[in-house]
């Protein structure tokens, strides 16, 4: 059997590790999808750049 | 350990190498390398920089010493945590608005660039001499844990495992794999500390047995007397201020903030989350202490707390357990990797090179120092199996004797005094650490007699006999060299440093771009959506409030634990009040304008 001040603590660390679980999962999505969308809209303005040098304008 | 217990390790570490190689697809360029890209969020910060934070040392060093010594262990983290809420909220900002990757880096802006060559060299060298501690950790315990005892192949499979991890993926792989790892090791911690707790009865029975069998100081958080006493945490209290402040592996990772105020947060995050964890390598020391006394290694007693009680609980147990402090170590290993990396790529080979070195060169130069970093931490290793010092001690003096300084010229002078120049700031670093060197020389017989008695025949007879005569005089205060080391080596610095800048020109003035970064910048960071809005001194009122807790706080506990001798008895309830004080005030204050 436990006592509470063992319980305190593991609860603490159970509430600690089920937090940084969870929000890191989130926030590494969210670079990722802003990585992804900087990469998209590179690649969208690399042929405008090319066209423009051709033309010379 | 039952083959379940290995399956489960040898998944873990195919599953993490697996994200490794994934995730350094991100690397696009050196900033993705060392930084990730400046694109770190709270949360991710405060995982990685907790995980580069936590390794073996905490779970098996720490618990060890409080087995020997008792809990006042403890204040090496939660002295570290307060400093990392100070330096969250008042450095860390201001480092983060000048887009710099290593500490050299803010020297060259503030001293020049041979300050940068010196203490980047400097700092590599310490990092691979830590990482040498770490591997000697993790070789020990896993001997004792798997019974196969030769020490030179643990030493081989923990470097080349985290060589690997860190070359290959660079900072992403570290933010990402400390993220994981950071779980991990919580999951170890989670399952140790109540099968600990159970096998002694539970803590008020361990609590009871600690004061019945003669171990009632292993009891004091702020204890009068032994080595680890009210001067100790004076002395880490220093050290600590100066690892969140100046430690290269620490900073890089906040530096990879998106923005001022997210690497605030982070910092701050940190601090918060490690201040109850502390408990869960400190308690089970003390359990060991009545499950197996006797140890004069103390970092034996946690690797064998673990053979003993774990497996008899569920099988398989031991290999999750396993997975956390393999966890804590590789995350830890693979930051200061890339940190070795960094510094003798960024700091060193960029400066000395006259032309722009290409990527390819640069990527040559990444490895050859992830080598030379791994050959140093071997060797460091090696000796350490011979000197039975204990992980803790180790790397206490190291820290006492040479970092010490660094904080001094770095952020006392550097970033607060506009009159100190770069002759002051080397003669201060070189000074400081010298007479950190010559305390244990001097004080310690072992080292005295090593290292100086040799000398002492090709010294002229009066200086042979006063340099006796003073070790004689000073040796009985070798149980207190670890504090008295560090003060000694930064009340140095602190004299010396300005007292060469005052006698030396003044030189072209180089302060600005430091005194400027303390205002937020007005514009935006790495996107649009992000504004710098994190002001130095806050502008809303909860903002004051907080940053006048944190500072009242830290005095009060300085102020408590000085004086410790005059009221033992509440000593470590306004200590520790204090240290409630700072964290809140830090979360105050990052969450508010």
């Amino acid at each position: 059997m436990h006592d509470w001040m063992t319980i305190t603590i593991e609860v603490v660390g159970i509430v600690i590790l089920c937090v940084w679980t969870v929000v890191p999962i989130r926030e590494f999505g969210q670079i990722l999808r802003r990585i992804r969308a900087a990469e998209d809209k590179a690649s969208r303005e690399q042929p405008a750049v090319k066209a423009t040098e051709t033309t010379g304008n | 350990m039952t083959g379940l217990d290995y399956s489960i390790v040898i998944i873990f570490l195919v599953v993490m190498a697996g994200g490794g190689f994934t995730v350094s697809r991100l690397i696009k360029d050196s900033d993705d390398f060392f930084v990730a890209g400046r694109e770190l969020t709270p949360f991710i910060l405060c995982a990685t920089i907790t995980a580069t934070n936590l390794s073996m040392f905490h779970f098996i060093g720490f618990g060890g010493t409080a087995y020997q010594n008792g809990v006042s262990i403890i204040w090496q983290n939660w002295t570290g945590d307060m400093a990392l809420v100070l330096s969250g909220v008042l450095i860390i900002p201001l480092m983060r608005r000048l887009r710099i990757r290593s500490v050299p880096e803010l020297l060259q802006i503030r001293y020049g660039s041979g300050l940068r060559v010196l203490i980047g060299l400097f700092w590599a060298l310490r990092l691979s001499v830590y990482l040498g501690i770490l591997l000697y950790l993790a070789a020990t315990a896993a001997g004792v844990v798997t019974g196969y005892k030769n020490y030179a192949v643990w030493l081989m499979a923990f470097s080349l495992i985290s060589i690997l991890y860190s070359v290959v993926g660079g900072a992403w792989a570290v933010a990402l794999m400390d993220s994981v790892q950071f779980v991990f090791m919580l999951l170890g911690a989670l399952i140790t500390f109540p099968i600990a707790m159970a096998a002694v009865g539970g803590l008020p029975n361990l609590i009871q047995w600690l004061n019945e069998s003669g171990h009632s100081n292993h009891l004091r958080f702020v204890p009068q007397h032994g080595e680890f006493n009210w001067l100790f945490i004076m002395a880490i209290t220093l050290l600590s201020i100066k690892w969140a402040t100046v430690d290269q592996a620490i900073l890089q990772r906040a530096f990879g903030a998106r923005t001022p105020r997210m690497a605030a947060k982070g910092m701050v995050l940190a601090g918060i989350i490690t201040t109850p964890f502390a408990f869960f390598w400190i308690l089970p020391g003390l359990a060991a202490t009545k499950l197996s006394p006797g140890f004069t290694n103390p970092d034996l007693a946690i690797p064998t707390l673990l053979t003993t009680q774990i497996p008899g609980v569920l099988t398989g147990l031991l290999g999750v357990v396993l997975c956390g402090l393999i966890a804590a170590q590789i995350s830890t290993i693979t930051a200061d990797v890339n940190s070795v990396a960094t510094l003798l790529t960024s700091d060193v080979y960029r400066l000395m090179r006259r032309t722009v070195p290409t990527q390819r060169e640069l990527v040559i130069v990444v490895r050859i120092s992830s080598l030379l970093c791994g050959i140093l931490m071997l060797v460091m290793a090696w000796y350490l199996q011979f000197s039975g010092a204990g992980a803790v001690r180790a790397n206490l003096a190291m820290v006492g004797i040479l970092d010490m300084p660094l904080f001094v010229v770095t952020i006392i002078y550097g970033l607060f005094w506009k009159r100190a120049n770069w002759q002051g700031a080397t003669a201060g670093f070189i000074i400081g650490g010298t007479v950190g060197i010559l305390c244990y020389v001097l004080i310690d017989p072992k080292h005295f007699n090593t290292y100086l008695a040799p000398l002492l025949s090709v010294l002229p007879a009066g200086l042979t006999a006063s340099l006796t005569d003073w070790h004689g005089s000073v040796s009985q205060y070798k149980k207190n060299l670890l504090s008295i080391a560090p003060i000694a080596s930064s009340l140095t610095a602190l004299v010396v440093c300005p007292v060469v800048s005052l006698l030396t020109p003044k030189g072209e003035p180089r302060h600005e771009a430091i005194w400027a970064s303390r205002h937020t910048s007005g514009g935006t960071e790495s996107l649009e959506t992000d504004v710098d809005d994190f002001h130095f001194i806050p502008r809303s009122l909860p903002g004051k409030i907080g940053l006048a807790a944190i500072l009242l706080g830290f005095a009060g506990f300085v102020l408590s634990t000085i004086t410790t001798p005059l009221h033992p008895g509440s000593a470590a309830a306004i200590a520790i009040t204090c240290m409630i004080a700072v964290l809140g005030g830090g979360l105050l204050r990052v969450y508010s304008k």
